[in-house]
């Protein structure tokens, strides 16, 4: 990545080149990008739950219509039902639409001297104000009118707009039959109509108005937040273009892919303008850095490119695995919005590694007045007494953090959940004032159907059957979940009721009589509602039941009914629209818990292996999981559903957070390999990454405040939920962060990897007899190398002891100062030996001078990483100890040997 | 010569009105289509002869050959409402076969001034073991009334319980339709009317010599209507008298034929 962003640093033009063509690309397809609403999207795809949907609307046919709600004190008035009539045929005229289910339609079952008459009920227009109540009550008798096409208690009735099959465009449709029904309007007192293709159409109309408000919103939130924390006008500007040149490919790519604007992808561009400017700002503010060092432009650039060249490709794949792991969902829009929000991601990532180093070498110089004062001496006081505060209170701080965790762990039982598409309109809109209009006076628009199935041809010609049909439709209208429960079993009941010149449709008594109703019965008329063979039947029960939680209950309490009380004969199964809401429902969940959990399996991963171990993964989470709990907990507080929107803002908000943590730990690497002292190192990170770490997420936040003006309820709390989880972020890396790894010596899987060791060395090293050279690289790590000339002091007599020194390359001599005549040579040490451990171990002052022979390389390790090595890394370090001794041993033995060598030698030189 | 042509041209159109006014004598019987129900004087029907052949009869046009497939066991092919279906048809052929059988009109007409519709339930002949629900499926089978005793019965098989008050004044149908009970008592038939109570609708009334005696008679067709009550197939009543005065018989000789095909004696 340094490679890159130095390449374009030196090739802008080829850069800006590169951005302009493939904008070319992109905006090519541009014109054939969708705004489309679909339910279907927003369920989950191709399972057998959904297989069996499809096959049940093959068998019987779609569940839904679209009505047109008619309200009047004489509805059946000759003049209104002549303007009605005019309008039903203008609508039939349609091109959509299949057919017009009305009382001008409907047969009304009945016998005239004893022979049927299917007659529609408004077959004669009523004369008289008596013969219009007459016709009125008796469809109110008809299981297949009351609450569906007449209101039994008001003066309310409905026209059924049954759709063709193809897919028509929302906005077409509901255009076309609100004209098609605007004669009517002086003859109703209220007329509408009403059905899916008016609130998808709602929908998109307010996508549009949305796009058009809140994209403007979002750049203003973020010029804001980058103006008063940047103060540059090209560091304002390039993450704003980077911004665009992503949003423009990442419609083309949606244009290309057939992936249209929706409920939940339209919210993309202005997650790409926030979201995509916390790359950019890192790299800026590291820039600025350089430069405020008196780097020159160039110089600071590659300084830019060498620091953040890395952070940013891994804070960049974090946050696109965050995005991705929203497309596990099996809901069709949320794999839409994880592809297009990560693919849109790498775009921008992409626009900003190419135009950042572009625009700054061409126009790095060029500077507002460079009001950022962050990084002044006050600053840097700040930072160390914040960090010495923390410090001193860290065992209040983590109680105090336990205690809000734990207490927020207790709001997340009371989270509901609630994935309805009408709850994506606020109870504002007209199309939702609509829908609880018909909810009111009528059985309202949402669906599921009961089929039960025998496999046995002519089944349900059998009342015993059929009585199997009546009797979980009276217990579902028992339990008062429906006001309108239809079968075959009520076409029977009610040809029955007609044929016996009863008031009310009754269910035949004997087999005999249902074949011989049969006979006078054309298959058409019930084909919504049993087989042809009649083995299958089909009971469709309308309902106003629009919180999932309350029919997920329902559902299963009807199951549990129907397994304990239907015929062993029979199967059901629950299938229909509002079933496979509640199955997205239930997959949504099981999508964000599994996106939530491999998310932070993933970054554990990363940060593991990035440090070298899978504990300093482990701890990065936990100011990425603490958030996580405060928002649910705060759903189950507040009363905030999981839904389409606030599913996705965990795994979100955990992607674009851990940016910071990342940020926040490498920086603090850095910065103890240079300090060698934790407690500078850590204010040190803080003074240095509060300004990209704090702007960042301002921004963000201030970017996903932006949602709370939208008008979709899920949108406007994932809005929220999504700042509330960045701010959390934002508090947990400046409190738990720097608490969770101060007690950690960073290796990053850089200095692993960088380090140049030759393999005779480790080999040879007496210190490392029996490690491994991965454990050998690790101990390594935990001190620092230092480079010396020939000449050079590593100790002096009479220092303070508390560094061993391993040597790594040339040759360093332990000599004793003798007064006015130099030094006396006690030992030489090659690469691989250890020196200086007697003293520090003794803890006494040194000794000897050690003194540099050769240009060489030595690894030093202070007492206070020797001790943390113990705690961290024992088994390590407990054989580096026992190896030290045996080394220890060897050179006693050398020493006492040298000295009986020497004192024959001097005894034979006396005698 | 000229006065004789004009006294036809004059007469036999006014004759012919008459005689066409007058209810169903020569015309074809009203039939409820099947799938819909609709009263109708001819039907198509399109029922399976075979495990894979179809064949459309239209009623009362193809009775014959209706007649013909259902003695080569063609009726016992397709599903139980298509099996239903032989059965409907076979039954309305077997009604317009029982109208038909006598090609000659009967002469002395004491019936088709009765207004059946409204028929008062004493002119029927219904007596002690001859309830109108035996009358109706198995007319031979009534005793004879014993001597001295009117005709009177129960008019309802499942009738539960006497009621206090009986209308008998009224009766009788009412445009085809019957809802009520009728028992006897020793003061006589008592019936009271119940518009919620099971009871019997007339369908149609056509008139025929069914037993060739030269008197015309009348043949009901009734179902039972009310809650509980079965819609079985339709009931045939067969109704002669031979003065303006006495009650209603059934014809001597005049049995319905029973269900299903047969080879003889099919006329049309």
């Amino acid at each position: 990545m340094n490679r890159v962003l130095s390449f374009f640093a030196d090739h802008p033009m080829v850069g800006l080149a590169i951005l302009f063509l493939l904008s070319l690309v992109f905006s090519w397809k541009l014109d054939d990008l969708q705004v489309r609403i679909s339910a279907e999207e927003m369920l989950v795809q191709q399972d057998e739950e959904h297989a069996f949907y499809d096959r049940m609307r093959e068998l019987f046919g779609d569940e839904q219509a679209v009505l047109v709600y008619l309200q009047a004190p004489r509805l059946l008035e000759q003049k209104r039902l002549k303007a009605l009539k005019e309008a039903i045929g203008e609508i039939e005229k349609l091109p959509f639409v299949d057919r017009v289910e009305s009382l001008f339609s409907v047969p009304w079952v009945k016998t005239v001297e004893g022979y049927l008459d299917k007659k529609p009920y408004l077959d004669k227009l009523p004369q008289s104000p008596e013969e219009e109540q007459q016709v009125l009550e008796e469809a109110r008798k008809n299981p297949f009118l009351r609450n569906v096409l007449v209101s039994p208690i008001r003066d309310v009735m409905a026209a059924a707009i049954i759709l063709k099959k193809e897919s028509w465009d929302d906005e077409t449709v509901s255009h076309a039959l609100d004209e098609a029904v605007a004669p009517l309007q002086g003859h109703y007192d209220q007329v509408f109509t009403i059905g899916f293709p008016e609130v998808r159409s709602e929908i998109v109309q307010r996508i549009r108005q949305e796009q058009a408000r809140l994209f403007p919103l979002a750049i203003a939130a973020l010029l804001i937040a980058l103006f008063l924390l940047l103060r540059q006008l090209i560091d304002i500007l390039l993450p704003l273009l980077s911004a665009g040149f992503s949003i423009l490919w990442t419609l083309g790519f949606m244009a290309m892919a057939g992936i249209p604007l929706n409920v939940v992808t339209s919210i993309i561009p202005i997650l790409l303008v926030i979201v995509g400017s916390t790359e950019d700002i890192h790299l800026l503010s590291e820039f600025r850095q350089g430069q405020r060092q008196g780097l020159a432009t160039r110089e600071a650039l590659k300084h830019m490119a060498r620091r953040m060249g890395t952070i940013v490709l891994l804070t960049f794949a974090t946050t696109y695995l965050g995005f991705l792991s929203v497309g596990l969902s099996r809901i069709q829009v949320l794999w839409q919005f994880g592809l297009v929000s990560s693919t849109g991601l790498l775009f921008n990532f992409v626009a900003t590694v190419i135009l950042i180093p572009s625009i700054l070498s061409l126009a790095g110089k060029w500077q507002l007045d460079g009001k950022a004062k962050i990084y002044g001496e006050k600053s840097r006081r700040i930072a160390r007494a914040y960090w010495n505060f923390l410090w001193r209170h860290r065992k209040a701080t983590i109680l105090l953090f336990l205690v809000f965790t734990l207490a927020s762990m207790s709001g997340i039982p009371r989270i509901h959940i609630n994935h309805n598409v009408i709850d994506s309109l606020g109870s504002d809109s007209p199309v939702r004032q609509h829908i609880d209009l018909v909810n009111r006076d009528l059985a309202g628009l949402e669906t599921f159907s009961i089929v039960v199935d025998s496999g046995i041809e002519d089944t349900f010609l059998k009342v015993r059957y059929l009585e199997e049909l009546a009797k979980i439709q009276q217990f579902i209208e028992r339990k008062g979940w429906s006001r309108s429960t239809t079968s075959f079993a009520d076409y029977l009941s009610l040809l029955n009721g007609a044929f016996q010149e009863l008031d009310e449709p009754v269910m035949p008594e004997s087999d005999d009589a249902v074949t011989e109703l049969m006979i006078f019965l054309k298959y058409d008329e019930v084909k919504n509602y049993v087989t042809k063979d009649y083995s299958e039947a089909r009971i469709l029960v309308r309902h106003a039941i629009y919180d999932s939680e309350q029919l997920k209950q329902v559902l299963q309490e009807l199951q549990e009914y129907i397994h304990e009380n239907l015929d062993p004969g029979l199967q059901a199964h629950i299938t229909g629209d509002s079933v496979l809401t509640l199955y997205a429902t239930q997959a949504m969940i099981d999508g964000q818990l599994q996106s939530i959990g491999l998310l932070l399996v993933i970054i554990i991963l990363i940060i593991g292996v990035l440090f070298t171990e899978i504990r300093v993964g482990l701890l990065a989470t936990l100011p990425n999981l603490f958030p996580v709990v405060v928002m649910f907990g705060f759903m189950g507080f507040l009363g905030v559903p999981l839904n389409i929107g606030t599913t996705m803002a965990a795994a979100i908000a955990i992607g674009i957070a851990v940016d910071d943590t990342l940020h926040f730990m490498l920086r603090y690497n850095r910065e103890l390999k240079a300090s060698k002292s934790h407690g500078i190192a850590m204010y040190q990170t803080i003074y240095s990454e509060a300004l990209p770490v704090i702007s960042t997420s301002l921004a963000l936040i201030a970017g996903f405040l932006v949602f709370l003006r939208s008008s979709f309820p899920p949108i406007e709390q994932f809005g929220m939920l999504g700042a509330l989880v960045l701010f959390m972020a934002l508090l947990a890396d400046f409190v738990i962060t720097p608490l969770a790894i101060s007690s950690l010596r960073l290796v990053t899987i850089w200095d692993l990897l960088s380090l140049q060791l030759r393999k005779q060395v480790l080999e040879k090293s007496p210190l490392f007899e029996g490690l491994h050279p991965w454990q050998i690289r690790q101990f390594i790590l935990s001190g620092s190398i230092q480079h010396y000339q020939k000449g050079d002091h590593v100790f002096n007599q009479g220092d303070e002891s508390d560094e061993l020194y391993l040597l790594l390359t040339g040759k360093v001599e332990a000599c004793l100062p003798l007064p006015g005549k130099g030094y006396e040579r006690l030992e030489q040490f090659s690469p691989g030996d250890v020196f200086g451990d007697v003293a520090l171990l003794a803890e006494i002052p040194r000794k000897t001078d050690a003194v540099v022979v050769e240009p060489s390389t030595v690894l030093v390790l202070n007492r206070e990483s020797i001790e943390r090595n113990l705690r961290h890394r024992p088994r390590i370090t407990a054989r580096i100890f026992a190896n030290l001794a045996g080394d220890m041993a060897r050179r006693l033995i050398r020493m006492i040997n040298r000295q009986h060598a020497q004192g024959i030698k001097t005894r034979r030189q006396r005698s | 010569m000229k006065r004789i042509f004009f006294l036809l041209s004059v007469i036999l159109p006014a004759w012919m009105t008459a005689w066409a006014e007058a209810p169903n004598r020569s015309d074809s019987p009203w039939f409820a289509a099947p799938y819909t129900g609709e009263k109708v004087k001819e039907y198509e029907l399109t029922l399976p002869v075979s495990r894979y052949e179809e064949e459309t009869f239209v009623i009362p046009r193809d009775c014959k050959k209706l007649n013909s497939r259902l003695l080569a066991g063609a009726g016992h092919w397709g599903n139980r409402v298509q099996r239903r279906l032989w059965l409907k048809a076979d039954d309305d052929c077997r009604y317009l076969n029982y109208l038909k059988q006598n090609p000659h009109r009967g002469d002395k007409d004491f019936v088709s001034d009765y207004d059946f519709m409204n028929a008062r339930i004493a002119d029927l002949p219904l007596r002690p073991g001859c309830d109108l629900y035996v009358l109706l499926r198995d007319p031979q089978s009534c005793p004879e009334p014993l001597p001295g005793m009117p005709d009177f019965t129960m008019f309802m098989m499942h009738r539960e319980h006497h009621p206090q008050e009986a209308d008998n004044d009224d009766c009788r149908f009412e445009n085809g339709v019957f809802r009520g009970s009728i028992y006897p008592t020793p003061e006589g038939i008592v019936c009271r009317k119940d518009p919620r109570a099971p009871g019997y609708r007339i369908l149609s009334v056509d008139y025929a010599d069914v037993n060739g005696d030269g008197y015309l008679d009348a043949v009901l067709r009734l179902t039972t209507i009310g809650r509980r009550a079965s819609r079985p197939e339709l009931l045939v009543l067969p109704l002669t008298r031979f003065s303006a005065n006495e009650p209603f018989t059934i014809p001597k000789g005049a049995e319905y034929p029973r269900m299903g095909p047969t080879n003889e004696g099919w006329i049309y």
